[in-house]
């Protein structure tokens, strides 16, 4: 057990916030590349091997999961996750093109038409799918990334057993990138709960706000420990649905909060709340949402144990 | 950063488990058996020294104070296994996490010669008098007077709530020494024997399964300067040293994880375990134990590495006492009728008082606010 | 609600249905995007003509006198039709006319407030002002008859379709707070006015009305110098019995049900034991909505009342747009579906028209009698 990084994963981190700097942020995310796919974004990351730390030598499953959450709070518009932690986990080398992730075909997938590959669970085993134009839908998005269906054709299964590994993995990637987008938004509430006086006194000093923003962070640090806990330890099923199911609660709570306690102003678009809120309700949507994460962690824990 | 356990770590672990399971009686998880009742209380006294010998009382102490100067995590992974059987150290939890660490570093040389060998030995139990009528909370409100005379101190005042007291040998008692104006800084730590006369102990009838609740009264209680633990009017630091630990001295997730474990088969027997709902409140239960269990980790971490605590333990605690009540609260929604006098109703009992000892949830709120938030106090 | 109201309260119900009847296809009650204010005009002259909008105003004003429990009938049900919510002008800046304004004020602005088609604004929130009203810095100083108005309001609601802004504005010294403060009805199309659209995250738009020496007749002045505290806490209370109606509740756990049941959702435990749940709350909502109107019958201010009501209303409703996510319709994640809506458009009203906290507080002081910290 031990909670601080090791010199080499601060060096990656380090190297990453620069990177990050320059490439991502709150006015990024406004332009055209932070609204669309950020293929500088995305050629940076992988040029300097964020993407393939994975099965690096020196690094690992961990060191992706930390990427994804920098990357997702500094509002990087790519499909970090999936590319990180889930891809490489399904021996996918990491210069094939964004990939996007696919549970349910009902379901618009965030960068759906920018994606270049599809991985698609179907009963046992992962699909994986080069994708045409002709098999996406773009469905508009409130939410700052886009969205679209997707009806891929002629893949390939990647093997019997391989869908229970990519579900854990995109679990992992749902509670990494939730804690960096929570991480964000929890960031700027606190500037504003700060700063802000109203009847002489800050905002923040009021008892009823700062029970609430305490128990966030709670919260907040326990769904990081548990994203990282099961990246270390290799996404075993039980333990990545732990993360999510928490992530995915902590989210819809520190959501409804954050919003609140800004007041007005957090509910504009001219404010940056916003544009880590509303990417953060895409992921916690994923999967099945909060139900799903609880169903498969207590299948994990308590059902498939004794099949 | 990472987070596995070192071969050591699991051999301990499987160790510590063998151990119990041939050496905790046939009484034991009984009703009314439980922490904090007479029987127990008294069990503890031929528990320990058998923990004591096989070297695991305290391991985390220093050589020459019956230790084997051990790493904290070996300490804890006893804390977490004995705790989920009950705590069969019972009162002596304390004696070893923060009572024996209080002496050892305050204490004067012939304090720790008279007190710390018997701790070390497992016979010798202690309490903790601290809050009062009209000081819970706001501790530093306290009004129990220790005042010289001569050589002595005289002791007057009224201990509310107390733990153990209708068992302990000494009360390890927070006293004003100042005057009242002084708040927090007019007050010592005294290690006072129970039998000396004009202490008097009473049972408050309370709620808590088998968990006794007293009232102290000390009526000219007369001590020697040598009871005093400290500096006189220093004994606010020694509370807040012993008591940083003490917040996460009780892996309490992991008992409230092992209830659910249980609630699991007592709802796959009864055919529940296929109900989503029931699937999905205990999903949200367990993964909020797992979250208490790693923050507990880091607190472990950083008093493995410098010793130095940060307000993480706060959050620590906080989190343990979400876990705490969501298990308590998902236990009664699941069994609903069944669970009359189980396991998972002490839980429930539990996790309430659990927001109330070691500094209550409002209170460690409060802290994350202001320490780790950086939020002003008004 | 059934049984709780009389055969004439009740004939009263049927008549503002038979209306809605033909305005099927309107959906002015949330703000979707910024031109509900147009959509929703036909039918507020409608009631207008109906005297609809003047229910409870004195005779002699126009109005017909009847008790708060027509006026709750009627935005209850235009809530539950997702038809309209109350125009601004005819509560509380009617009210505040008619308590405060002079014979020449009632004449000038009372007759096109009852017909539907006067538009008002309320200017109160400003930057450095929101719990906090007596904290208004929007400042108008005396010259001649005339006063000059400077200073900025902001999240002003349909600012933008409105020909009037009924504005708090501090005509004392900044210290004053709240004995400094006074109301204006100010023409919008005035020199000096510049209306700044605030994008909000439900699609619609709050605005920034920037004033910057607008010049402003005595005569526009609501009461005296002074007076505009007292006045907002009138107001404050005038529309409390429709400031949250259980109407809009209903309809929404009426449409997820519906839902759920398209989906064949209706036989999952989870899902059942949430709409248990909600369908309960919406049950509280409308208990408290009875409770409260009973309370201002009686005559009394009913503040606590008003504040369980807001509380437990605003907070219903985002649980049932919660829910609805959860139960994992696909809609949820698509724009302009009435899920996806529902979650963006229920964020807004915990803090709109007085944040939970600060209902809170009302509660703990008025109704639990705790002290206040301070
Ligand atoms: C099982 C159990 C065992 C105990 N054993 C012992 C023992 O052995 N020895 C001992 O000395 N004591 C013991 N205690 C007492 C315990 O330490 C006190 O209960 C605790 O300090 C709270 O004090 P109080 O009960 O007087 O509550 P109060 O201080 O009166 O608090 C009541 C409520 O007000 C809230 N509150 C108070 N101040 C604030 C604030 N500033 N901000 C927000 N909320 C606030 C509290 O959080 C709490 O919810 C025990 C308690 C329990 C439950
Ligand atoms: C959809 C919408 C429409 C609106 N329309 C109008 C309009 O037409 N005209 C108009 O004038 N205004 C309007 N407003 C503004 C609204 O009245 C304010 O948003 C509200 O009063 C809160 O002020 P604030 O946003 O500045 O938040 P702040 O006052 O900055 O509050 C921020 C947070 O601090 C908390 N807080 C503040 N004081 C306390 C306290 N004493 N105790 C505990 N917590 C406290 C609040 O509850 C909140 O959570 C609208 C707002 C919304 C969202």
């Amino acid at each position: 057990m031990d909670f601080e990084p090791t010199t080499e994963q601060r060096g990656v981190l380090d190297a990453l916030t620069t990177l990050l700097a320059r490439h991502a942020g709150t006015a990024r995310a406004r332009t055209g590349a932070g609204q669309g796919y950020d293929a500088d974004l995305d050629r940076a990351l992988r040029e300097a091997g964020f993407l393939s730390l994975f099965g690096a030598e020196g690094a690992g499953p961990l060191e992706a999961e930390l990427v994804v959450e920098q990357v997702a709070r500094h509002l990087g518009s790519v499909t970090i996750g999936a590319n990180a932690l889930v891809g490489p986990a399904l021996g996918i080398e990491a210069d094939r093109g964004p990939i996007a992730l696919v549970a349910n075909p009902a379901v618009p997938i965030r960068y759906g038409a920018e994606a270049e590959i599809a991985l698609v669970v179907q009963g046992d085993e992962a699909w994986y799918y080069t994708l045409q134009p002709d098999v996406v839908t773009v469905v508009e998005s409130p939410y700052g990334v886009p969205l679209a269906r997707l009806a891929p054709r002629d893949g390939h299964s990647l093997g019997p057993g391989s869908s229970g590994r990519m579900l854990a993995w995109w679990r992992v990637a749902i509670a990494a990138e939730a804690v960096g987008l929570m991480s964000g938004a929890f960031a700027l509430t606190l500037t504003h709960v700060r700063g802000r006086k109203q009847n002489d006194r800050t905002i923040g000093s009021y008892q009823a706000v700062q029970h609430r923003l305490a128990e966030c962070e709670v919260l907040l640090d326990g769904s990081r420990w548990l994203a990282r806990q099961a990246a270390w330890l290799g996404a075993p099923e039980e333990e990545s649905a732990a993360a999510a199911a928490l992530a995915v609660a902590t989210a819809l709570r520190l959501n409804r909060e954050v919003h609140q306690v800004t007041g007005a102003i957090g509910l504009t678009r001219e404010y940056d709340l916003h544009l880590w809120t509303q990417r953060l309700r895409l992921v916690t949507l994923e999967l099945s949402g909060l139900l799903g994460q609880r169903r498969a962690l207590a299948q994990a824990r308590w059902v498939h144990q004794d099949v | 950063m990472e987070f596995g356990w070192s071969d050591d770590a699991r051999a301990l672990r499987r160790d510590i488990q063998r151990f119990l399971d041939s050496s905790l009686p046939d009484w034991w998880g009984t009703p009314g058996t439980g922490l904090g009742s007479i029987r127990h209380s008294e069990y503890s006294k031929e528990f320990a020294p058998k923990l004591a010998a096989r070297g695991w009382l305290t391991p985390h102490w220093p050589r020459e104070y019956g230790g084997a100067d051990g790493e904290p995590w070996q300490h804890f992974i006893l804390g977490e296994e004995l705790w989920l059987r009950g705590e069969p150290r019972g009162p002596q939890y304390m004696n070893v996490n923060w009572i024996g660490p209080a002496i050892i570093a305050f204490g004067t040389e012939s304090q720790r010669n008279q007190y710390l060998p018997r701790i070390a030995g497992g016979d010798v139990l202690w309490c903790q008098g601290f809050s009062e009528p009209e000081a819970g909370t706001d501790l530093a409100s306290l009004r129990t007077r220790a005042d010289r005379d001569g050589d002595d101190y005289v002791i007057n005042g009224q201990k509310v709530w107390t733990s153990y007291a209708n068992v302990a040998d000494y009360c390890f008692l927070l006293a004003r020494t100042g005057s009242t104006e002084d708040r927090h800084r007019g007050i010592s730590v005294f290690l006072v024997p129970m039998d000396a006369p004009g202490v008097e102990v009473r049972e408050i009838d309370a709620i808590l399964e088998g968990h006794a609740f007293h009232e102290l009264f000390f009526t000219d209680v007369r001590v020697p300067e040598s009871a005093r633990l400290g500096e006189e009017n220093a004994g606010w630091d020694i509370v807040r040293h012993a008591l940083a630990y003490e917040r996460v001295g009780i892996p309490r997730y992991c008992r409230a994880a092992m209830q659910l474990d249980q609630l699991a088969e007592w709802a796959r027997e009864n055919g529940r375990l296929t109900d989503p709902a029931v699937q999905e409140q205990m999903a949200g239960g367990r993964a909020l134990c797992e979250a208490a269990r790693l923050l507990v980790y880091r607190v472990v971490d950083e008093r493995a590495k410098n010793t130095h605590v940060s307000s993480n333990v706060h959050v620590a605690r906080a989190a343990m006492v979400l876990a705490e009540r969501a298990v308590g609260d998902l236990g009664l929604a699941v069994m609903g009728g069944y669970a009359v006098a189980s396991p998972i109703d002490s839980q429930y009992v539990d996790s309430v008082a659990a927001g109330l000892a070691a500094g209550t949830y409002e209170v460690q709120l409060n802290l994350i606010a202001r320490t780790v938030l950086e939020l002003e106090r008004r | 609600m059934r049984g709780c109201f009389s055969a004439d309260e009740e004939q009263f119900r049927s008549e503002v249905r038979a209306l809605l009847e033909e305005y099927r296809d309107l959906d002015g009650f949330f703000d979707h995007g910024t031109d509900a204010a147009t959509r929703v005009h036909p039918l507020y002259r409608a009631l207008g003509d109906r005297g609809w909008l003047s229910l409870g105003w004195p005779r002699e004003h126009g109005g017909q006198e009847r008790s708060v429990v027509y006026e709750f009938i009627l935005w209850d049900e235009m809530a539950y039709a997702r038809a309209a919510r109350p125009p601004l002008a005819a509560g509380v800046v009617a009210q505040s006319i008619i308590g405060h304004g002079t014979a020449e004020q009632h004449q000038r602005f009372l007759p096109s407030i009852r017909s539907g088609e006067a538009e008002f604004c309320l200017g109160l929130s400003e930057p450095e002002a929101g719990s906090d009203l007596a904290g208004v810095r929007t400042r108008a100083v005396l010259d001649g008859d005339r006063y000059l108005v400077t200073g900025e309001k902001v999240w002003t609601s349909m600012a933008h379709a409105a020909r009037h802004i009924w504005a708090l504005v501090r005509t004392g010294d900044l210290e004053s707070r709240t004995r400094g403060l006074t109301f204006f009805l100010i023409d919008l199309q005035s020199p000096g006015v510049t209306i700044r659209p605030i994008p909000t995250l439900d699609g619609g738009q709050l605005n920034e009305v920037h004033l910057d020496g607008v010049s402003v007749p005595v005569t526009d002045r609501l009461g005296e110098e002074g007076d505009g505290w007292r006045i907002l806490g009138e107001s404050l209370v005038v529309e409390r019995h429709v400031q949250f109606v259980p109407g809009r509740l209903r309809r929404d756990y009426d449409d997820i049900l519906a839902w759920v049941r398209s989906v064949d959702l209706v036989t999952d435990p989870v899902v059942r034991a949430r709409l248990a749940d909600l369908a309960v709350g919406v049950d509280e909502v409308e208990a408290l909505s009875v409770g409260l109107l009973a309370a201002i019958e009686s005559g009394r201010t009913a503040t606590a009342e008003t504040a369980y009501n807001k509380l437990a209303g605003s907070r219903l409703s985002q649980e049932l747009a919660r829910a609805a996510l959860d139960f994992g319709t696909p809609e949820g994640l698509v724009v302009g579906t009435p899920v996806e809506f529902l979650w963006r458009q229920s964020i807004l009203e915990t803090i709109g028209g007085g944040t939970s906290e600060m209902m809170r507080n009302t509660i703990a002081r008025q109704a639990l009698q705790l002290p206040s910290s301070g």
